[in-house]
């Protein structure tokens, strides 16, 4: 069926590129509120604000006017992450501004509690919208393109009340060892642990949808790109709870470590889910029967996985040993590098952090290049002969 | 209302209460005679309609 | 038993939205709610306050030129911290901070004690041209901070937003507070601090920042800013407080 409020759907939409030129604006001229994920300024949070109700409508009166009795599970994953963005985006950005016509505001909020609240909203960005969003296209695509039922429905339900009830717990966990009190850096701590089980419940709910047609990951590039997400995810979620045990923090937190977990979690869960989700519709929303190549599908699955696997790699190597370089003494008792030492020792980290940042894009722009052929509704000589043979066959 | 937040008599309640929750929320979604219609919802995604 | 069932929420949109937004609410109830309740967050210490004008302009400069996303402002009490940062931060030392600047990744060095560390004309030769001073570094240039006049006309507006917000500046503050911008940036050598030190207390660094005596620019504001972070408490008075310290 279709959405409903055509206009008010291309409002959200157009709304929210002048959201992004808005932010990508503040970045370059330096209006900035200093709040990670919330940069954007109080005039450009104030028309997101309008965006966001206007999504939330468009998608709830949607909702409502279906046809099938029941909602499906990819539906209730991106309520959640609708409503708790627009929630987190509201508590997050209270600011008064100097004044009308100009830029620069307060925030509401000082000190402790303004970091609370900061983290409260960052994990929980990650947590509704690259988390919950994405978990959303998960549950649909990959039985869709599996051509198979989600392996456990009753999986599922759990899945989804406990990965919302315990994520908004776990933002105390990037102030460990700070001024934020203890209790609360614990509870952070504590949630964090648990968090392991739902997302993993999920993952496994995913990858096992496959279970009984597993030949279908040998054979089909577009279920390989959502397995490989799926891997991402699992990853990510286990290591995510690793790092927010305080001792293991305490190594961790201000290095590159970090910078690698949020982007295994980015490059590969959320951006393989995409790249599986876009393979799947685009051939069917410009009404061809194939994509161009299946063969640069997997072209792009294996230049963006080693991509990733180059990024994470060296973040990991560059955090723990900037971590372990700022902890080291010498003989004497004294602090055996300067700070500009370990700064040097990442040098080559960043270079191979680049080269992973580019395999990943080049893999991204043979994916546009695919898309580009196939919207022409041009076929591959070798995507003909497969179709042939599947003919006769 | 802060204090009660405070006291650890409420973080052990809370803790209990969350708990006995959860497990109640899990037997009640495994129940046996529910398969059948989380089944059915669970083919929601691959029905075709041609409705559009 | 239709009540049995998810059946209820799965049928009903609206429904299953107000299930939703009471299950993510919780847990940030009752983490963020009692932090309200200052004296159980915020030690008591003496010595932090307000920015004045002049250290605030430096704040913001701080945050347009995203200094944040390279230098932390939160000590952790670890070792190795204290040894190369010094105490480690305390609550009431961000408290005036609209929003908080403690950081998440340090590209560059933890910055919550630079005030004092090093000299005024070491920061503008550093500001200017980060290699002279430090071979190594990978921190770009910002020379053209000298050149710039710091905005003093509005800061009364500054102030009252942030009165608004919660922080104790007074009306005398808000009213002086273009010409206290000007005043500390000239010093006691050229002008009457007097009024300025009388609002702000005798702790106040009052001097020509940038060594450029004409103007008061960005560049004077800035390091206004950063020879205060981390001085403001006075850790012999405050000895009580360092029982943790590990």
């Amino acid at each position: 069926m279709r959405l409903w409020g055509d206009k008010l759907a291309m409002f959200t939409f157009w709304g929210y590129q002048a959201f992004i030129v808005m932010a990508a604006l503040g970045y370059v001229t330096g209006v900035t509120q200093s709040k990670e994920y919330a940069e954007p300024e109080w005039y450009a949070d104030i028309w997101l604000t309008i965006v966001w109700v206007s999504y939330l409508l468009v998608y709830l009166m949607t909702c409502i006017k279906r046809k099938e009795p029941h909602l499906y599970v990819a539906n209730w994953f991106y309520l959640a992450f609708i409503i708790t963005v627009a929630v987190l985006h509201l508590g997050n950005n209270v600011s008064i501004p100097v004044e009308f016509m100009g830029t620069k505001s307060y925030s509401a909020w000082a000190g402790v509690q303004s970091a609370m609240i900061q983290w409260w909203y960052g994990h929980n960005a990650v947590g509704f919208f690259l988390t919950a969003g994405f978990l959303g296209m998960m549950y649909y695509f990959i039985p869709k393109q599996a051509e198979r039922p989600v392996y456990s429905y009753r999986l599922s339900i759990v899945h989804f009340w406990s990965l919302i009830f315990i994520y908004i717990w776990a933002g105390p966990h990037h102030l460990h060892y700070t001024a934020l009190p203890d209790w609360a850096q614990t509870l952070g701590m504590t949630f964090s642990i648990m968090l392991w089980m739902p997302s993993w419940g999920g993952m496994i709910n995913g990858v096992m949808t496959l279970s009984g047609a597993w030949h279908k990951l040998r054979e089909d590039p577009i279920i390989q790109f959502m397995i490989i997400a799926l891997a991402f995810y699992g990853m990510s979620t286990f290591e995510g709870p690793l790092m927010s045990i305080r001792a293991v923090n305490s190594l961790s937190h201000y290095t590159d470590w970090t910078i690698g977990h949020v982007h295994s979690g980015a490059l590969g869960w959320v951006g393989f889910i995409s790249f599986g989700a876009l393979y799947y519709m685009v051939p069917r929303l410009w009404g061809r029967d194939r994509l161009y190549s299946t063969k640069l599908v997997s072209l792009h699955l294996w230049i963006a996985t080693i991509g990733i696997v180059f990024y994470i790699a060296a973040m990991w190597i560059a955090g723990v040993m900037q971590g372990l370089m700022w902890r080291t003494y010498d003989d004497m008792g004294f602090l055996s590098y300067s700070f500009v030492e370990t700064v040097m020792a990442m040098k080559p980290f960043y270079a191979i952090r680049a080269m992973g940042g580019i395999l990943y894009l080049t893999g991204a722009l043979i994916m546009v290049y695919n898309f580009w052929r196939t919207i022409r509704g041009d076929v591959s000589a070798k995507e003909q002969r497969t179709q042939l043979q599947g003919a006769t066959a | 209302m802060k204090e009660l937040f405070a006291s650890p008599v409420f973080g052990l309640t809370g803790l209990i209460f969350f708990f006995i929750f959860f497990i109640g929320v899990v037997i009640w979604v495994f129940r046996p005679g529910s398969k059948k219609k989380y089944e059915q919802d669970a083919q929601i995604p691959l029905k075709e309609r041609n409705d559009e | 038993m239709s009540w049995m069932n998810h059946d209820k929420l799965e049928k009903n949109s609206l429904l299953l939205l107000g299930f939703i937004i009471v299950v993510v609410l919780i847990g940030g109830i009752i983490e963020i709610i009692p932090l309200f309740r200052q004296e159980t967050v915020i030690e008591p210490v003496q010595g932090v306050r307000p920015y004045t004008p002049l250290e605030l302009a430096g704040y913001n400069i701080y945050i347009r030129e995203g200094c944040y996303n390279c230098h932390s402002q939160q000590i952790r009490p670890l070792r190795d911290e204290v040894v190369r940062y010094g105490h480690y931060s305390l609550a009431a030392e961000s408290m005036y901070d609209h929003p908080f600047q403690w950081g998440s990744k340090r590209t560059g060095p933890d910055l919550a004690r630079v005030g004092g560390k090093y000299s005024d004309e070491w920061h503008v030769a550093h500001m200017i041209e980060p290699r002279d001073l430090v071979p190594e570094s990978i921190m770009p240039s910002y020379s053209f901070l000298m050149h710039k006049g710091a905005k003093l006309h509005d800061l009364p507006e500054h102030l009252k937003a942030l009165r608004a917000v919660g922080v104790p500046y007074t009306d005398d503050m808000i009213k002086m507070a273009a010409k206290d911008a000007a005043v500390q940036a000239t010093g006691e050598a050229r002008t009457d601090t007097g009024g300025l030190i009388e609002r702000y207390g005798d702790k106040v660094i009052a001097r020509d920042f940038d060594g450029q005596p004409g103007i008061v620019s960005e560049m004077d504001a800035l390091i206004a800013y950063l020879q205060v972070l981390g001085t403001m408490v006075d850790f012999e008075a405050a000895k009580d407080v360092d029982e943790g310290v590990l």
